[in-house]
């Protein structure tokens, strides 16, 4: 069991160095242009934006299944980053500002869709919007192999179905945890709260997801 | 640990979270507990199931799709006013200062040090003008002019020729800070005397004895304290000045006096005896400063003089009574001798 524990993948730390940007036939470091950003000029804060905007969006994606949802909050969250980047004051990595940013409109939309949907399934029993989404996801991902993706399919079914009845809290820790891999106390960070409430609601998530996807196996 | 313990920690160290310590306290535990141990087995499971649902990277088109979405966003935004550029940017100056204690301290140690630094220079500055002032206080200059109707002054400085015109810098050598008095030269049968004296370089002067400028040039001559021949000219001088009864009770009676009391040259001292002797009469200094040399002076020359000189003076008791010690104590018996025959020559007190 030794050997199970050493063979457990340690996930790359999430840790974000100042980094160097070229632009233009410049290196240019993040803080120097975050100080530009704040100073008004839009080149910086594009070039900030073309540094994180693909993480963002591909996090909004994975959380809310839906590219429409995805570029909403792809925008909203830059929109506001833009506006309130002078309030920025460099405590923490602007990496985990503008994740703070993003995790926090997506546990709103989260909210909302986990109330719409529970009204849903009271009026539309079985039949249920879950589908739907499932269909959403596997439609832009279509792949060459008919039958993989047809296992592939019905597995991320039943994963994206026992994901979605964490809370939304519990679906942020892990996504941040298990597809991320950010460290517990930067996701406390993100999330506004403590290492061990952060620890605390992945232990609870990994237990439901569990219970959901045992009687799958 | 405990399987409660051991539960809570499953899951952490399926995500690399565990801190090393509970880590070796975990496998140890799963190397005993079997239930514990399926718990990992179900958690690291499901670990590997959750990979078999990817996080996919958006694709290209959805990237350009929101980033051109953004970037229209963004234009829509108003930029603001000027004011508001510049409040920004104050705001922004304020922020990194608070945001930069270090560098705000720097900033004031700096300033403080630059301060401190400028302020001493502007002390020290102040202090040489007020210096300078104190030294050309203690130099008062005159014109030329009038240096020269007065005496005849003839300056032999190379640097200050006084037979320029516009020479306005004569500096008033009996008030200035003088070194000392080199050399007295006197011409025989004429009251001309030339005076040498230092100062930053040496100088000399020439005029009248009776030139106030030129006595009191005397008068420091009287004083020098390395050169006897010096203080001899100048007390023989003045001495002469005052034998002729050109000394008015003031400096010149009190250098004589002096020279008399403490120089170290009997032959200056005699000289100040000799000057004077016309004021012992009348002037009661004068006349213990006499009785003083009678009494104490080293030179048994000197002590005689001082016993002739006072004796012309009439029913003076404090002559008589120093006269009578001088008579009975003084070691030399050639002086108790000239005291005896002085007392005897003057009619007693009455």
């Amino acid at each position: 069991m030794s050997d199970a524990l050493s063979l457990v993948s340690r996930e790359a730390v999430a840790s974000h160095p100042p980094r160097k940007i070229v632009r233009t036939g410049e290196i240019t470091s993040e803080t120097e242009l975050i100080r530009e950003a704040q100073a008004g000029s839009r080149a910086a804060f594009d070039a900030l934006v073309r540094q994180h905007d693909q993480a963002v969006l591909r996090l909004a994606l994975h959380l809310t299944g839906s590219e429409q949802d995805a570029q909403d909050v792809h925008q909203e969250a830059f929109l506001k980053a833009y506006k309130s980047l002078g309030n920025f004051r460099f405590e923490c990595s602007f990496y985990t500002w503008i994740y703070r940013i993003v995790t926090n409109l997506c546990l709103d939309l989260m909210r909302r869709r986990k109330s719409r949907r529970e009204e849903q399934a009271v009026l539309i029993d079985a039949a249920g919007g879950e589908m739907d989404l499932l269909v959403n996801v596997s439609d832009d991902r279509a792949g060459a192999n008919p039958d993989r993706e047809l296992e592939r399919k019905q597995l991320g079914r039943h994963i994206m179905s026992a994901l979605d009845k964490l809370t939304p809290r519990e679906r942020m820790v892990f996504e941040l945890k298990h597809f991320q891999g950010l460290r517990l106390r930067t996701i406390g960070e993100m999330l506004n709260t403590t290492e061990e409430t952060a620890k605390n609601t992945l232990f609870r998530a990994t237990k439901k997801l569990r219970a959901n996807l045992a009687t799958v196996r | 640990m405990t399987c409660e313990q051991a539960q809570e920690s499953i899951a952490l160290a399926v995500y690399g979270e565990l801190p090393d310590e509970e880590r070796h306290l975990l496998a140890q535990h799963l190397m005993t507990c079997e239930l514990c141990r399926a718990e990992y087995d179900a958690v690291e499971g499901l670990r590997k199931a959750m990979t078999l649902y990817p996080q996919e990277e958006p694709s290209a088109n959805l990237l350009a799709r929101a980033r051109m979405r953004l970037e229209e966003t963004l234009d829509a935004v108003p930029q603001g006013g000027w004011v508001q550029r510049m409040g920004r940017r104050f705001r922004l100056g304020v922020v990194r200062l608070s945001g930069a204690p270090v560098l705000a301290s720097a900033l004031l140690v700096f300033g403080l040090a630059v301060g401190g630094y400028g302020g001493f220079k502007l002390g020290a500055h102040k202090l040489h003008q007020q210096q300078s002032k104190m030294i050309l206080k203690a130099l008062p200059i005159r014109p030329a002019q009038v240096a020269i109707s007065n005496g005849n002054i003839e300056n032999t400085s190379g640097n200050l020729p006084s037979n320029e015109p516009n020479d306005s810098l004569m500096i008033d050598t009996a008030a200035a800070q003088i070194a000392n008095v080199s050399q007295i030269l006197s011409a025989p049968n004429s009251n001309r005397v030339e005076i040498r004296f230092n100062r930053l370089v040496p100088e000399s002067i020439s005029g009248s004895v009776r030139d106030p400028y030129m006595r009191r040039l005397l008068l420091l001559g009287v004083v020098a304290p390395q050169n006897s021949m010096v203080r001899d000219t100048a007390v023989d001088l003045i001495a002469r000045e005052c034998a002729m009864g050109g000394c008015k009770e003031g400096p010149d009676r009190r250098a004589l006096m002096e020279a008399l009391r403490y120089d170290s040259n009997p032959g200056v001292r005699l000289d100040a005896l000799a000057g004077l002797q016309p004021y012992i009469a009348t002037d009661v200094h004068v006349r213990n400063a006499v009785l003083d040399a009678m009494l104490h002076d080293a030179d048994p020359i000197v002590r005689v003089q001082a016993i002739e000189l006072v004796a012309p003076i009439e029913a003076d008791s404090s002559v008589r009574q120093v006269l009578h010690t001088v008579a009975e104590q003084d070691e030399n018996p050639h002086i108790r001798d000239v005291s005896e025959q002085v007392l005897q020559q003057e009619p007693p007190v009455q």
